[in-house]
This record gives structure tokens, C-alpha cells and sequence, in this order.
């Protein structure tokens, strides 16, 4: 996938790699993520030509970056953390008090006086920082959102396409059946098998089209999830689906390395950083002004009719006591338990996830080279010593094609080793943080591949 | 797989063995006296040397390269580099010494079927003798009180060592030339393989199913033709170590069966047979003389046993009518071809010109041309040519060059073909 194609993961990594930005930096990158998708919501050309071509994994990705509904909706958190962000760099307004007085004897009293929240003022940095904190976990979490997505889209790709090849499979299978069926039917004809041995092929032969049944329900069941990951409709029209899958090649990723990577890339894990670094702050903060819950400065002025008029300043201190603010503090401070156990968690089940992903990685490449490539092979060679046996009478036709169809059925193991690795493959991508490479020579195998 | 017959002998410790055999031995084979010596197909009599008037044989048993015909060899178990083994031809009165070694990976014996001996020397393991182990020389010694056709075989692990081909001819001459006496005389036994195709070493726990079927452990068309004089007396002696009975017939003779396992039978008791049931175990000396030239099939009569490996049990296409999938099959299956719905004889064709190539060191169930076409035969079956001239000796003389009017022929042909 290039990254110029898909803007919006390529602002979304661009955050990933930032290191703390400064505000005018955040306001850029939020406004540039937000951009990217009002540019590319709009462009349903840019979407009837990524339609136009049948679907691989890497332009699923793009249609549903391009389509989906929930990026929108991911994308309109964004807006909504840059408004917290205006309100958080601002003091409250300040507080206007107007009276008229009337007294007997037409004397009046006017009074008015301007206030404002002492704390508000003295908390002016505390509440940028705090802003800024909370503005970055939000992008981090829309971030995370989308290359979630990416790799949800990947999945179900992958998922459709190999329940489309098992598809394929199924019809080759169906189809050895229904001959070995037609083909016994001539014999009992001509009088050389009994009915018995007929309908038994012709069981196998209904069997087949029952696992038929099953595989074509199966294509449907994975074609639906990813036409919602799409944002398609079942009947969008010209859709198609690229039915072929890149083999995989050998790799070995450090997997240590990429657990330490994902430590410090995985923008999920990013955001709860950013969350527990918010809880601290607030935890302080309630601690060092436990004494001073709330103060007010004023400014006003009194004049009654006929009398001179008084100006000055006032102030409003909220004591302390009863509520020393200990409540406060054991909230805010149990918050930052919370926050900090919810990032340990997901930090434990990260490396682990990488360290299962990996292994799973591992055994199925082994499982691929060392067994689905040698079973293929050992199929094949077996059918073609079976049609040799057969060239010989030493097997009647049935053998040969219930032969065949032990090599279709082979296929499945073959689709499912590849399938194991994709996925193994995808989940480790994700989890890491880091987008793994895909093989540069990669073969394809797509239905004619298959024996 | 490739084997290598050089690795096979060397491993089987028989090389060195049968250098020296034919160093020491100058002798060539000989029934002695005038006597007619034996011509066993595709084999040889064994060599021995006298020494202080015993007639001093070695056999030395190991595993061997076979080859059954063109295209098909396996490891199999024999005697002196062969199996059958040689044919041991003595005359009735010899003191014989066999020596025997035993190159095999495990321990054997001779048992010498249908000879008058010793009981010492029956050579069944166990019951008249210890085992003879790997790597050790036995001798058997005794006279011989008898003449006429016999066996060896092993009497230790026999399922295996029979299965494997190791066996051979034991012929007793006559001391007196005049009884008996033949122009031509040959031998060879009858057996089963089972040799799955595709392998290269006998299955001994097969008990009927067999896939090849020997005169002397050969298929036709690998099996000699029994070359003969338009005239001459021949003797064709039979011996059946199979497990099945066969019953063995020439065409166009009427056959003198003279002989069986108790030797000659006296002249009264001769059948006029042409086709003769030779017994598992059994022995027959068939005689007739051969007046009639011409290319005479010699074969056992059970047909599956002119054949090679087939498939038993599999469905008979006899009849069937598939060209409705063949199309389809051919595309699913490439190389797929229907045969045998017209009889297998189109099959043998298309295996016949390599359309239909079949498992590795493996035979077609039918096989052989002859000079009008395939002849459609495999397993037991060669042919008896009897000529008036043989220009070079007892060497093929080719095929029969029938003389005018003496050959069926065509007198009708099918409408279509006329047009």
C-alpha cells in the first residue's frame, strides 16, 4: 500500500510518530486529519475508481478509509476534543452582579460589582497543559481507530477471500462427485455394478453438493461483514473481489524488538499514557489546593441617591472546612490507579499478543512450507500415480476420481495454512505498531493455481 | 529405484563366492553319459566338480536383482546370483555332496523335494537339521536311488523364502540312457509373485492375490521359446512351487504325460493329455513328439494367469458407454482415457504404444507382439517352435512362416470396411 493513496493512515501514523507536539501543532495535525477525510468523503470519483478494479486487500483499505461510516463518526471526536480544548484554554467569564434598590422616600440604591473565579486565573497553565494532554489522547485514540480498521478491513479481506477459494474448491469437489456419480450410473446401465455401489456414488455425489451448499453460505458469511467494514451495500454494483492470495514468504521478526517498538508506538497504548498523565496531573493538582477550593476576586461600586458613591475591590475565599477536600483527593488519586493499571493491563496483553501473534506466525509458516507446499505436492504426485494405476487397470475409474477429490480436498489445508498466516501476519502488524513488510516477490495463488 | 546388481552381489556376499565357483569348476554342465542334458528356461544347470567320487555341488543362497521381463527387476532371494536357482542335473546312483551357503540375512535350509535320502539329510529346519545361520556352509550328502524330475526349495521361514524365489530343479537322469530318452528336454517352475506394482520386493503375506506369474521366474514375452526339430522327442518337465494349481497346456500335440513326483511312470500308466493339472507341490514330465512345425503356444490355462498385474474386484467396463463424461473427466483428470468398453484389447494397444504409462517397474497386464499383433498374454505363457530347419542351432528362429493354404483367413469383412 502506498502511503500518499491513503491519507488518512498516513496523517494517523504521522501522529503515531510525533513525540509531544506543541499546540499549534496539534490544531494542525487535527485540522490536516480532518481534511484529508472531508477531501476524500467528497471524492466518490476517487471511490468508483478504486471500484472499478476488483478488490485486493490493499484497496479494501482504501474504499473503507474512503466509505466507511464510523470513520466519520471516529473522525467527529476529533472535532469534538478540539472544542474541549478552546473551552479548556479559557478562564470563566467573568461574573456581572447589577442591583436597583428603591427605598421609601425615593432614595435608591444602585449596585453593581464585576467578579471573577480566582482559581480560573491561577489554573491558566494548569489548564493548557491539561488541554493539550487531553487533545493528544483524543487523536491518538482516533489514530488507533483507524489503523484498527485497517486491520479489520485486512481480516475480513482476507476471510472472504479464502472462503471464496474454499468456494472454488468445493465446486471442483462437487463437480468429481457428480462424474463419479453420472460415470456409475452408466455402469450399473450396462449391468456391471449393483444399485448399491451406484448410490453410494451417488451419496458422495450429494454429499458434495451439500458441503457445496455450506461453502457458498460461508462465502456469504464473509462477505458481509466486509461489505460493512466497506461501507458498501450488498448490491453495490461492479463490485468484485480480487479471489487470489499472496503466498507467504519466510520471515522471522524480532519478536522482542517489536514488543519493545509497540511500547512506544502503539498509539493506544499512547493515549492511556496521555489519559494516566492527566489523572496524575489532577491528583496533584487537587492536592496542592485542597486549602483553597475556591476563591473570587470582585470589583464594585455603590451608590445611593444622594450619597457619594463607593468603589473598591472585594474577594471571596470558600474555606476549607468541613470539606477539607480529602474526598476530592482520594478520587482524583484512585483515578490515577485506575488509569495506571488500565495501561499496565494493556501493555501486558500487547507484548503478549505479540508474543502469541509471533509463534502463531511461526507455526504457520511452518505449517505452510513444511506441510500445506509438501502436501499439494504429495497430492499431486499421488493422483498422478493413481492415473498411472488406473492407465494399467489395476484401479477402476471410481478409485481415480475419489483420488481427485482427496486432492481438492488437500486444497483447504493448503488455503488454511495461508489464511493462518495472513492473519497471524496482520494481527501482528497491528499490535506491534509497526507496519511489517510484505514480501516483495510475492506469488500469488489464486483458484487456477488450485489442483 | 535403481539397483544395482553389483551392490546387490556384494552386499549378499555372493561375488567372491562365484568367483570362485567358476574358477574351480572347469566342468560344464552334464547330465553325463549320451544323455540329453536338461535346458532349463532362462537358466542354467549348476557346475560340480567329483571329487573322490562325489559329484560336489555348491549352492549359495543370498539376495539377488531379478529381472522378470524388460522393465520390471526387484530384489529378490535365490541361489548362486538366479532364481530359480540352478538346476541341479545328476544321474540315478551319483553320491552327491550340495554344499550350501547362506548369504541371506537370516537362517535357511534345503529341503530336497521328492528325492529318496537320509531323513538327516531332508533339510527341514528344526525337525531334521539346526537352522543353517547367515554366513554358514552346510553340506548334504547322499546317494541318489532314483531318477526323475524334482525340486529344492527352503524348509526355514518358507512363506518368506519361497515368496522371495528361492527355489530350483533337482533332475535325476536315468542310470540307463535308454530309459526316457529325449531329443529336447526341458524345465522349469512354476510360481506367483506378488510383486505390487509399483514395488521392488515380493509381498509374503499374500496368500492368493497374486500379480505375476513365472515359468522360471519369467513373464512372457521374456520367457525363452523351447526351440525344437521338426521330428524330435521332447520332454517338458514341469514342477509347481506356487500356490496355486495350473493347469498347463500345448497346443497342437497331443501330450504323453510320463512322469510325476514319484519319477517315470511305467508306459501303461502314460496319459494322453493336452492340457495337464500340475498340483502345488507337484511335478509332471509331459512328452510328445513333434511332428507338426509351427508356433505352439505353451501356457498355463487359467487366463488371469497370462496375464500381468490387474486389478481385482475393480469395476468391469465391459459394456460401459461414458462418452457422455468423457469429455469432463479428460478435462479434470488430463491423460484420462476410458478404455475397456469394448473388451481390454484397446487397452493393450494404447499400453502397447506408450499412450498409457503405468506405474513405476511395472508390466501391463497384457502385453507381446507377434507377427499378426498383439498377443494380448503376459505371465505363463511362451511358445514351442518347431521347425524342419534350424540353421542356427536351438537359437529363436523367429516367427513361423506359415506354407500357403495352411493359415486361416479372412472371408468377410464388416459392410462399412468394404465400402
Amino acid at each position: 500500500m502506498k502511503p500518499t493513496e491513503i491519507a488518512l493512515l498516513g496523517a494517523a501514523l504521522l501522529l503515531a510518530g510525533c513525540a509531544t507536539p506543541s499546540l499549534p501543532q496539534l490544531h494542525a495535525q487535527t485540522q490536516e486529519l480532518r481534511a484529508q477525510r472531508s477531501v476524500v468523503a467528497t471524492g466518490a470519483s476517487r471511490l468508483a475508481t478504486e471500484l472499478a478494479q476488483p478488490l485486493d486487500a490493499d484497496r479494501a483499505v482504501r474504499v473503507a478509509l474512503l466509505n466507511n461510516p464510523a470513520v466519520r463518526a471516529t473522525l467527529a471526536q476529533l472535532q469534538a476534543a478540539q472544542g474541549d480544548l478552546y473551552d479548556a484554554l479559557r478562564p470563566a467569564n467573568p461574573t456581572v452582579d447589577l442591583a436597583s434598590l428603591d427605598a421609601a422616600g425615593g432614595v435608591t440604591r444602585v449596585v453593581w460589582s464585576v467578579s471573577q473565579p480566582l482559581l480560573d486565573l491561577l489554573f491558566t497553565s494548569y489548564r493548557r497543559r491539561h488541554g493539550e494532554l487531553a487533545m493528544r489522547e483524543a487523536q491518538q485514540h482516533v489514530a488507533d481507530q483507524l489503523l484498527r480498521l485497517e486491520r479489520d478491513v485486512r481480516q475480513a479481506w482476507l476471510q472472504h477471500a479464502a472462503a471464496t477459494l474454499r468456494l472454488r474448491v468445493a465446486q471442483r469437489a462437487a463437480e468429481a462427485a457428480e462424474l463419479a456419480a453420472r460415470l456409475s450410473q452408466s455402469y450399473h446401465a450396462a449391468g456391471n455394478i449393483s444399485e448399491l455401489q451406484w448410490r453410494a456414488e451417488q451419496s458422495l455425489a450429494s454429499e458434495a453438493q451439500l458441503q457445496l451448499a455450506a461453502r457458498e453460505a460461508g462465502e456469504l458469511n464473509t462477505r458481509t461483514p466486509l461489505l460493512d467494514l466497506l461501507g458498501l451495500k450488498h448490491d453495490q454494483q461492479g463490485l468484485s473481489f480480487d479471489e487470489r492470495l499472496i503466498l507467504p514468504a519466510a520471515m522471522s521478526p524480532d519478536i522482542a524488538a517489536l514488543a519493545t517498538q509497540a511500547l512506544q508506538q502503539r498509539l493506544d497504548l499512547a493515549a492511556q499514557s496521555a489519559a494516566l498523565e492527566i489523572a496524575q496531573r489532577e491528583s496533584r493538582h487537587s492536592r496542592r489546593w485542597r486549602w483553597l477550593p475556591g476563591a473570587e476576586l470582585r470589583i464594585g461600586s455603590e451608590r445611593e441617591t444622594g450619597q457619594a458613591t463607593l468603589t473598591g475591590p472585594g474577594a471571596t475565599l470558600q474555606l476549607p472546612l468541613p470539606n477539607t477536600g480529602a474526598g476530592r483527593i482520594a478520587r482524583a488519586a484512585a483515578l490515577v490507579e485506575v488509569r495506571a493499571a488500565e495501561l499496565a493491563a494493556q501493555q501486558l496483553a500487547v507484548q503478549n499478543r505479540i508474543a502469541q501473534d509471533g509463534a502463531l506466525l511461526a507455526i504457520a509458516g511452518r505449517s505452510f512450507d513444511v506441510h500445506a507446499r509438501k502436501l499439494l505436492e504429495v497430492n499431486q504426485r499421488m493422483l498422478e500415480l493413481t492415473a498411472e494405476q488406473h492407465n494399467f487397470m489395476l484401479i477402476g475409474s471410481f478409485e481415480l476420481l475419489a483420488a481427485r477429490r482427496r486432492q481438492i480436498d488437500g486444497s483447504d489445508l493448503w488455503i488454511d495454512a495461508i489464511e493462518s498466516w495472513w492473519r497471524a501476519f496482520n494481527d501482528l502488524s497491528y499490535e506491534s505498531g509497526t507496519a511489517l513488510p510484505v514480501p516483495a516477490t510475492a506469488a500469488y495463488v489464486s483458484a487456477e493455481d488450485l489442483p | 529405484m535403481k539397483i544395482s546388481r553389483r551392490n546387490l552381489l556384494a552386499a549378499a556376499g555372493v561375488a567372491p563366492l562365484a568367483t570362485r565357483l567358476a574358477t574351480a569348476t572347469a566342468a560344464a554342465p552334464a547330465a553325463g553319459g549320451p544323455r540329453t542334458a536338461v535346458t532349463t528356461l532362462n537358466g542354467r544347470s549348476l557346475p560340480f566338480v567329483v571329487k573322490e567320487g562325489v559329484k560336489e555341488f555348491h549352492l549359495v543362497a543370498g539376495e539377488i536383482e531379478h529381472e522378470f521381463a524388460p522393465g520390471t527387476k526387484i530384489r529378490a532371494w535365490g541361489y548362486n546370483g538366479s532364481t530359480p536357482g540352478p538346476t541341479i542335473e545328476a544321474v540315478e546312483g551319483d553320491r552327491v555332496r550340495i554344499l550350501v551357503t547362506n548369504n541371506l540375512p537370516e537362517h535357511t535350509s534345503i529341503h530336497w523335494h521328492g528325492i529318496l535320502l537320509p531323513n538327516g539329510m531332508d533339510g527341514v529346519g528344526g525337525l531334521t537339521q539346526p537352522h543353517i545361520e547367515p554366513g554358514e556352509t552346510w553340506a548334504y550328502e547322499f546317494t541318489l536311488r532314483q531318477h526323475g524330475t524334482h525340486m529344492y526349495h527352503p524348509h526355514a521361514d518358507e512363506v518368506v523364502q519361497l515368496a522371495n524365489g528361492m527355489m530350483g530343479l533337482f533332475i535325476v537322469h536315468p542310470r540307463d540312457p535308454s530309459i526316457g530318452a529325449v531329443d529336447r528336454d526341458f524345465a522349469f517352475l512354476l510360481h506367483n509373485w506378488a510383486v505390487h506394482p509399483g514395488t521392488w520386493r515380493p509381498d509374503p503375506s499374500v496368500m492368493t492375490e497374486f500379480d505375476l506369474w513365472t515359468f522360471n521366474s519369467r513373464v512372457f514375452p521374456a520367457i525363452e521359446p523351447l526351440v525344437v526339430r521338426r521330428g524330435q522327442r521332447v520332454r517338458i518337465r514341469v514342477g509347481n512351487l506356487s500356490m496355486h494349481e495350473h493347469p498347463i497346456h500345448l497346443h497342437g500335440y497331443r501330450l504323453d504325460i510320463t512322469g510325476g513326483d514319484g519319477g517315470r511312470w511305467p508306459r501303461a500308466a502314460w496319459r494322453t493329455e493336452v492340457t495337464e493339472i500340475v498340483g502345488v507341490g507337484q511335478m509332471r514330465d509331459i512328452e510328445f513328439t513333434a511332428d507338426e512345425p509351427g508356433d505352439w503356444a505353451l501356457h498355463c490355462h487359467k487366463p488371469h494367469h497370462t496375464m500381468n498385474a490387474m486389478g481385482h474386484g475393480i469395476p468391469n467396463s465391459v459394456g460401459v458407454d461414458t462418452s457422455e463424461v468423457d469429455e469432463r473427466l479428460r478435462a479434470m483428470l488430463p491423460g484420462y482415457m476410458s478404455t475397456g468398453r469394448n473388451g481390454m484389447a484397446e487397452h493393450v494397444e494404447h499400453t502397447a504404444m506408450g499412450h498409457m504409462p503405468g506405474p513405476e517397474n511395472t508390466l501391463p497386464m497384457m502385453g507381446g507382439e507377434g507377427p499378426f499383433g498383439n498377443l494380448e498374454m503376459g505371465g505363463m505363457f511362451t511358445v514351442v517352435k518347431v521347425r524342419d530347419r534350424l540353421p542356427d542351432g536351438y537359437a529363436d528362429p523367429g516367427w513361423y512362416q506359415h506354407p500357403p493354404g495352411t493359415q486361416a483367413r479372412r472371408v468377410e469383412t464388416p459392410a462399412e470396411d468394404r465400402k
